[in-house]
């Protein structure tokens, strides 16, 4: 994976209202948090930075999600681990990026990138795909862009696992089932499954929860047989 | 068949108003490809098959369309020419509450032009402005 250059500047105010100004002068407010490792346990310690609201529109579509941040004057190699957008998903409110070590492996969800046309699908089955991403472990400069997934061979009834996939050198899964379902071929869709609605009769009403049922009303109400003699 | 919840815990609820935006709901999930509200309002049961049967039609069984909103809300009306008072009227059909962003449905499995004439078609049917969207990495 390419290493890109964000370029930010320590920012001083915090809170919302500081964020809102922010954003509207066209930056967006970017927290980058680093794990030190001292005599005791491990401190996380948080830089609050601001970043050109292109620059960050621009890496993030390019899934460019190893960085290079250069603030206060110093660099840090970083990933992208949350990003807030609103709620039509355009723009981007806010980022948060952690510091790692170009020596040691890191945990990192991969997209998986589908290649070839199945066998399945060209013979008239639906390609029905579970993952799209994968977590991996290694190395910064061992990750990659995407992991191919090959479907040439997936025929109709058959699936995929993640222990079936071919990972590039250097890289291994992540808290990942290998026996999880990547993606499997189903057959075409029935004419019967394409007019399946709800299971619901016309005017029927829906169970009132706590509420009972008719009959067993009509039974509470009813009086009681007299009492044998 | 219209959709409609198998238990409920009240048979009516007051109206409401629908404010805010999908904070929740608002990105493309399970398909390649999503349609988005713009607006908020309600979307009846009726409605949500109507569109579901367009989009299936037009794909024909290719790819898989998933139906990303539920009609949780009884909406009552009286009868015509019936004096006002004597209570609330009786539930006539269910909607769903659509706030702005929500994504009311995904396809998976076609390329990007079926979808957006699928969606097209499904976007005729309902009652608020939608956008299509595609799936986002981040």
């Amino acid at each position: 994976m390419k290493t890109k250059t964000l370029t930010t500047r320590p920012r001083a105010e915090r809170g919302s209202r500081a964020c809102l100004k922010l954003r509207r002068g066209g930056e967006i407010p970017v927290n980058l948090y680093k794990a030190t490792q001292g005599d005791g346990p491990t401190q996380l310690v948080n830089h609050a930075l601001a970043a050109s609201a292109y620059d960050v529109m621009q890496l993030l579509a390019h899934h460019d999600a190893l960085l290079e941040v250069a603030f206060g004057g110093g660099k840090e190699l970083a990933v992208v681990r949350e990003v807030q957008r609103d709620a039509f998903g355009d723009d981007v409110l806010h980022v948060d990026l952690q510091v790692i070590d170009a020596t040691k492996p890191i945990a990192f969800e991969v997209e998986l990138a589908f290649k070839g046309e199945a066998k399945g699908v060209r013979s008239g089955g639906r390609l029905m795909v579970q993952k799209r991403r994968l977590a991996i472990r290694a190395l910064p400069s061992a990750i990659p862009e995407s992991i191919e997934v090959r479907l040439d061979d997936l025929d109709i009834d058959q699936y995929l696992h993640v222990g079936e996939l071919t990972l590039p050198a250097g890289v291994e899964l992540d808290d990942e089932d290998p026996k999880g379902l990547v993606v499997h071929v189903a057959p075409a869709a029935t004419e019967a499954e394409l007019a399946a609605g709800a299971a619901a009769s016309e005017g029927a009403e829906p169970e009132v929860i706590g509420k009972p049922k008719e009959d067993e009303a009509a039974a509470a109400a009813a009086p009681a047989p007299p009492a044998k003699k | 068949m219209a959709l409609m919840p198998k238990r409920v815990k009240h048979r009516k609820v007051m109206r409401g108003s629908v404010r805010g935006f999908a904070h929740r709901g608002n990105r493309v999930v399970f398909g390649d490809h999503g349609i988005q509200a713009l607006e908020a309002g309600w979307i009846s049961a009726q409605v949500i098959e109507a569109a579901r049967i367009t989009a299936n039609r037009f794909l024909g069984g290719e790819g898989r369309l998933y139906i990303r909103l539920f009609p949780h809300k009884p909406l009552t009306s009286k009868p015509l020419e019936v004096r006002m008072g004597t209570g609330k009227g009786e539930p006539e059909y269910w909607a769903a509450e659509i706030r702005p962003g929500q994504v009311l449905y995904e396809i998976a499995g076609v390329p990007e032009e079926v979808a957006k004439r699928a969606f097209a078609r499904v976007a005729h049917k309902l009652p608020l402005k939608v956008r299509y969207v595609p799936r986002r990495t981040q």
